[in-house]
């Protein structure tokens, strides 16, 4: 998997051929195109609720370094992974 | 009264009201609490508030795989009524589908917290066959027996409902031309639910929906025709009532008066209010008869007793909700109509449908001739 480009500014959103669903705390997902299921855990399931809406790489940051003690160049990166896993996925939208 | 549909009613209890008494967790059995969560359809809701608690760890296994499994079942409805609206959309067919994981959205803001076997939609009577020539073109199968091959056959149904599958089934559509059976009194008899709807987003789209001031009424008589027998339905109206508190009381009420059904509302209302807790208003119309079938309510889900409701109890308590005679009678002789069993048994053309009037009440007094034939064994 190779990490996109994600500027500050970039937004972030989930992809409307996609359905989802809490699962106390952690998230369920439905790829309406593949039929697919995904889950995610706690902490992607938090960055999944940010981007109910579309959301910038720095916002997510942000609420994410408020809520847990990590240091920014790691949730950087992991935040970095996910989101490209997602949108490999066809689950998530970034526009520049 | 039963340990555990007590135990259940305060978790439920609790799911809607963070500051309710936590649920008393000791001398419990495990297996009956969450075969009664399963049977009264709150089991996302039960693990919801019990995954915060000390319970034994098997449960919580189980808990979370059945919680697991009714969320790829709401997402696999989700995706089907996404798929629906689209051709439904396509072909100019208009629908609303009011309940499944659209009112669970509604109510609960997610679609895992009511764990739907099916979709329900609301389809107007002029365009059900075409509904179903879509849904029959995507690769769905009737399930509801006719009683003849032919398209007036298709809308010989009590229920005003046609079932349709998924090949290979994985998801089940009622398509429904009224929200309440013929034979059942509510308000939506005075209502045209068409001229009022709202939409909603859902899943990356706008839906239709219904306004909240039909969605209260639909499930108050939703939950009265099947005497209020599961829990899950009793949450919906207290949800209903949190979630939605700016919802107009004085055209609730109107249309319950027009229709003459004031009491169904009324009995949903106090139901919730009394197991519940829900906030209802202070000042709701006074009628005599609402309190003894509350308490009928309660006493039942608080005895554990099965969910379904035995006709002999269930057409009584029906009567004793309604408030006028031409709605018993009505109630009455819808019970004399054909139903899918009769179709199943046996094979007429519509010139011949006027049989089943005759066959029915045989094919029930037989019926009823073996199984007492059967406990005398």
């Amino acid at each position: 998997m190779s990490a996109i480009t994600l500027s500050n500014e970039s937004r972030i959103v989930r992809s409307t051929d996609q359905v989802s669903c809490d699962l106390a705390g952690e998230a369920a997902i439905l790829n309406l195109k593949t039929g697919a299921y995904y889950g995610l855990d706690p902490v992607g399931a938090r960055i999944w609720n940010l981007i109910q809406d579309p959301t910038t790489f720095a916002q997510i940051r942000d609420a994410l370094l408020d809520s847990y003690e990590v240091e920014q160049a790691r949730l950087e990166s992991d935040v970095r992974d996910l989101v490209s896993h997602l949108v490999e996925l066809g689950l998530v939208e970034i526009t520049p | 009264m039963n340990r555990e549909a007590q135990f259940l009613v305060a978790v439920v209890r609790r799911f809607l009201h963070s500051q309710a008494v936590p649920p008393d967790l000791t001398g419990l059995d495990w297996s009956v609490a969450t075969g009664l969560a399963s049977a009264h359809g709150v089991t996302p809701l039960v693990y919801r508030v019990l995954r915060t608690l000390p319970m034994p760890e098997q449960v919580a296994e189980e808990l979370r795989a059945a919680v697991e499994a009714g969320a790829r079942a709401s997402l696999a409805l989700s995706a089907a009524l996404c798929g629906l609206a689209e051709s439904f959309e396509q072909h100019a067919i208009r629908f609303v589908p009011f309940k499944g994981p659209l009112l669970s959205q509604q109510l609960y803001g997610d679609l895992a917290f009511r764990s739907p076997g099916d979709l329900d939609l609301l389809i107007a009577p002029r365009d059900v066959l075409r509904a179903r020539d879509v849904l029959l073109a995507d690769g769905y199968r009737l399930e509801s027996p006719l009683h003849w091959p032919c398209d007036s056959a298709w809308l010989k149904s009590r229920e005003c409902e046609m079932v349709l599958a998924a090949v290979p089934r994985s998801a089940s559509i009622d398509l429904h031309w009224r929200i309440l059976p013929a034979y059942f009194a509510s308000p939506f008899d005075r209502l045209d639910v068409w001229d009022s709807l709202t939409r909603t987003r859902f899943a990356g789209r706008e839906l239709p929906c219904l306004t909240p001031e039909h969605l209260l009424p639909m499930l108050c008589a939703h939950a009265a025709k099947h005497a209020y027998a599961r829990l899950a339905w009793i949450c919906d109206i207290a949800r209903c009532l949190i979630a939605l508190p700016d919802l107009s009381w004085s055209t609730v009420l109107s249309a319950a008066a027009r229709a003459g059904t004031t009491r169904q509302l009324l009995v949903g209302l106090r139901v919730a209010e009394n197991l519940l807790e829900a906030p209802i208003p202070p000042t709701l119309p006074q009628d005599g008869a609402v309190e003894p079938l509350v308490q009928l309510v309660r006493a039942r889900i608080l005895a554990g007793r099965s969910i379904r409701t035995p006709e002999l109890e269930l057409i009584p308590f029906c009567l004793r909700t309604f408030e006028s005679r031409r709605h018993r009678v009505r109630y009455l002789l819808g019970h004399l109509a054909p139903s899918w069993a009769e179709y199943r048994a046996l094979t007429l053309p519509p010139s011949l449908y006027w049989f089943y009037y005759l066959f029915r009440p045989l094919r029930l007094m037989t019926r009823t001739r073996l199984r007492r034939t059967q406990l005398v064994a």
